[in-house]
């Protein structure tokens, strides 16, 4: 098994143990960015904009958008909601007709803003909104807001973090027990990157020998708890569940660690598309991009901000110092393909 | 009998057109107060169909169909009040009904009359199977089976939230109680899904062995007892479990909203 060379469970050891451990930032890093930008530097909106948005995040969302109507009494919002997958579905037929009639499409998800993009095709997101964001979240045709990264929690009573290997495709050599949440749409997003990144049979491989070594839970909670409780010894799941447990309990037995540049380390994003251009959509989507909201997002859902200069969640090693792979992060809707393979491994 | 239909229909249709023309909408614009109470107004969305498939008719019965009619029918389609209502209700059935347009469109620039034929009557088809779905989904609001989550309700508070799900709950051993298994299973879990998920995130931080312990009872608790025939008394005592769970959790919720810091 290849071992982990430098980073690993270094999320809630602190920053100085991780800045002794980690490897220098590859793709992520932005040493010209400057500092963000407050709402307070923004010019009031107004006029009339339509946002379709997927539902997610709780009320986070809504909160967001109260706030942003709230400042600006001018702005006459028209909200239409449901979800990323139908909206994105709706978005397409309305463009066929020539009859799209979103300004804006705030998805929670990268795969309905990725169908969006290839049949939509939604003008080139200007460059002062671009330049705001990390290096490797520069997307085109849409704008990512926030992200969450896929983490291996583990319980360091039951494993020494040096034992944990820094590749996703090793785990399956490990004699440990492992908790996973099929059925879950972020554990399938998972297994979807790393079709793109290792191949179909690759992964059908890997289902298959992580099957016998592995439990399965309702929800990626479930997954952490089990962690926690010695279930298991280690598993799958997005980052925020274990910084939630270990804010109200910090003796929890859990530890996040991260793969490098592979699947088990996946940033996923949430983004917005500006289908119809115009001044007032371009400065609502400064809004979002501003230190406050990527603040919020970071301290009241633990998201990660995609704007540089703003702190990750507490807990969280600095976005910089993680290597997330170059996933085409518009491809994880090409959910078809991985529905066969979880089913022929018998996983699902 | 059917003249008298007809007369109905008539009369209604000239209501219709009636309110309609005090209620016209410009283009993108969504009737609100008609959008809430859409099982209401049925009637109406009736006659806007069918006057949509009279549109569609014409183009299709005339030897030479003009762009122009098709991009009049689009106008129209866009202004009716039925149009918001099966992009909100019936959202699955929205893309087709453009899809068809789009279709009838191509074929008329075309000249192609077998193709304009059959575009019109797939057009017309998505229109009634959208009609059919957001019927079914009017239905559904007057028995009180509607979907836990309306697909563009606004999310509630989570004291609300909390409310709801013990509403559905609640609803759900009704529905075993009345041998409706598949019913009880579908409600337990489309509001776990659709309300409690949404909740789990500020619940976690503050106890998260309530959360485990709701995440079982939802999961499989309550579907399982429901699945081996468990007696009422047994369903209802779980029941009784999972509610002063929500109602623990309400509480941590309305502490966690107060004090909610501010986006700016």
């Amino acid at each position: 098994m290849r071992r982990r060379a430098l980073l690993r469970a270094l999320a809630l050891l602190g920053p100085a143990a991780a800045a002794g451990m980690v490897r220098p930032p590859r793709a992520f890093a932005d040493p010209s960015a400057g500092e963000p930008a407050s709402v307070d530097a923004l010019p009031l909106l107004s006029g009339e904009l339509t946002l379709y948005l997927g539902r997610g995040e709780g009320g986070l969302y809504e909160n967001i958008i109260a706030a942003i109507e709230k400042r600006n009494p001018d702005l006459e919002l028209r909200v239409r909601r449901g979800p990323s997958t139908a909206l994105a579905n709706t978005l397409v037929a309305e463009s066929r007709a020539g009859r799209v009639r979103a300004d804006l499409f705030w998805s929670i998800d990268a795969s309905s803003l990725g169908l969006v993009t290839r049949l939509v095709e939604p003008p080139a997101v200007p460059g002062p909104l671009s330049d705001q964001l990390k290096p490797g979240f520069r997307y085109e045709h849409w704008v990512p807001i926030s992200g969450r990264f896929r983490t291996i929690p583990y319980n360091p009573q039951n494993l020494n973090a040096a034992e944990l290997p820094d590749d996703v495709m090793s785990l399956p050599e490990s004699d440990a027990r492992f908790g996973w949440a099929p059925a879950y749409g972020a554990f399938q997003s998972f297994i979807t990157a790393m079709r793109l990144l290792e191949g179909e049979d690759a992964t059908g491989a890997w289902l298959e020998a992580m099957a016998a070594k592995s439990s399965e839970f309702a929800g990626e909670f479930g997954v952490v708890m089990a962690v926690s409780r010695r279930e298991v010894d280690l598993g799958f799941a997005n980052h925020y569940y274990t910084l939630r447990l270990k804010q109200g309990r910090p003796d929890a037995e859990v530890e996040l660690a991260f793969t490098q540049n592979d699947a088990g380390c996946l940033l996923n994003a949430s983004g917005i598309a500006i289908l119809r251009p115009s001044t007032l959509a371009n400065d609502f989507v400064r809004h979002l991009l501003t230190r406050e909201v990527q603040s919020y997002l970071a301290r009241e859902a633990y998201e990660v901000p995609l704007v540089a200069g703003v702190p990750n969640p507490e807990g969280l090693p600095p976005v910089d110092d993680l290597e997330p792979p170059q996933v085409d992060l518009e491809r994880l809707g090409d959910l078809q393909p991985t529905l066969k393979l979880l089913r022929q491994t018998g996983v699902l | 009998m059917q003249q008298w239909k007809t007369l109905v229909a008539v009369a209604a249709g000239a209501i219709c057109l009636a309110a309609a023309s005090q209620t016209a909408l410009a283009h993108g614009e969504f009737d609100e107060e008609q959008l809430a109470e859409f099982e209401k107004h049925m009637d109406d969305f009736l006659e806007e169909v069918e006057e949509l498939v009279a549109d569609v008719n014409a183009i299709v019965g005339k030897p030479q169909a003009a762009k122009a009619e098709v991009d009049a029918l689009i106008e129209h389609w866009e202004e009716v009040g039925v149009h918001a209502v099966i992009e909100t209700r019936a959202m699955v059935t929205y893309p087709g009904v453009w899809q068809g347009i789009i279709l009838l469109q191509q074929q008329v620039e075309a000249g192609d009359r077998d193709g304009i034929v059959a575009a019109g009557e797939r057009l017309k088809a998505a229109l009634w199977q959208s009609f059919g779905a957001v019927r079914l989904a009017a239905n559904q609001v007057q028995m009180g089976t509607a979907p836990v989550v309306a697909e563009n309700e606004a999310p509630a508070s989570g004291p609300e939230t909390v409310a709801l799900i013990i509403a559905d709950l609640e609803q759900a051993v009704a529905e075993y109680r009345a041998d409706n298994l598949s019913r009880a299973e579908a409600l337990i879990h489309e509001t776990y899904m659709s309300r409690f998920e949404g909740l789990e995130g500020d619940l976690i931080a503050r106890d998260p062995d309530l959360v485990s312990q709701l995440e079982k009872d939802f999961n499989a608790t309550l579907p399982l007892l429901m699945q081996r025939g468990a007696g009422i008394d047994e369903i209802n005592g779980t029941l009784k479990s999972m509610k002063a769970q929500l109602e623990n959790a309400s509480s941590i919720l309305e502490a966690v909203e107060a004090s909610r810091s501010e986006v700016f």
